[in-house]
């Protein structure tokens, strides 16, 4: 029986695979600290549960070689941490925009959700 | 203005606390490292306020989420061997569909009894037809 209240695992595993492509979206071109990063993507109520959540995300992809990161001075405040993308990063983000527009393109195909 | 401020301190411990305590089954290295990027977090994010209340460092605390949910989504980021509790909704994915023995059993019978007919009737018609 078709549970709608259970959307919430939907959310979840069509933001696994996609949402790391946004991180570093963000990070094209501009170095941002990890709150403004978070904030950033927690506005987006369709890609994040909660700000919190994003943390372990950067913690991967900061293993991954992704992303890298650096403290700096902050004029108020404690010193932030600013995250920046890396050439391995900019290699992945490139893959998945091919990728995704195929596989974006496939599933509009098939479900019936093309842009007139 | 020091009574107040201990009070903000301790809700962020309290919330800390939350989440090292949900964080069973992740590799030690990996809760210090969440939770020092939480840490920074709320340093960072009450910096940019003027003097924040109480209120706004429950703000800050909700918006970051459930503790639960932020151990949960470190767990889903770590390959699977090094995490030593997974969460219930993964025993989800573990359902796969397998041929069962006795249809298998069933099959290859099938297949066997066909064959012997097959063998039969070839047999029948070369010894009827006289060559």
């Amino acid at each position: 029986m078709l549970d709608m209240d259970r959307d919430g695992g939907l959310g979840t595993a069509l933001r696994r695979g996609t949402l790391e492509f946004c991180v570093l979206a963000l990070l094209e071109g501009q170095r941002r600290y990890g709150v403004e990063l978070v904030t950033r993507l927690g506005a987006e109520s369709a890609l994040t549960t909660s700000e919190g959540t994003l943390y372990p995300l950067l913690s991967r992809l900061r293993r991954a070689g992704w992303v890298d990161t650096f403290w700096q001075e902050s004029p108020a405040g404690p010193p932030r941490r600013y995250y920046g993308l890396t050439s391995h990063g900019k290699a992945a983000l490139a893959h998945f925009r091919e990728e995704w527009v195929a596989f974006r393109d496939a599933v509009d195909h098939i479900v019936g959700t093309e842009r007139t | 203005m020091m009574p107040s401020t201990k009070g903000k301190d301790r809700l962020v411990e309290e919330y800390l606390a939350a989440v090292a305590d949900a964080c069973i089954g992740l590799p030690p290295v990996r809760r210090e490292e969440l939770l020092d990027d939480l840490r920074e977090h709320i340093a960072v994010a009450r910096s940019r306020l003027n003097q924040p209340s109480e209120a706004d460092i429950r703000t800050i605390l909700d918006r970051l989420g459930e503790p639960a949910a932020i151990a949960a989504e470190a767990r889903a980021n770590e390959p699977p061997a090094t995490v030593a509790r997974v969460p219930a909704w993964t025993a989800d994915l573990q359902v796969t569909r397998r041929a069962s023995p006795l249809s298998v059993v069933v099959v290859v019978a099938a297949l066997t009894f066909a064959a012997f007919l097959i063998a039969m009737v070839v047999g029948i018609v070369v010894f009827l037809v006289p060559v």
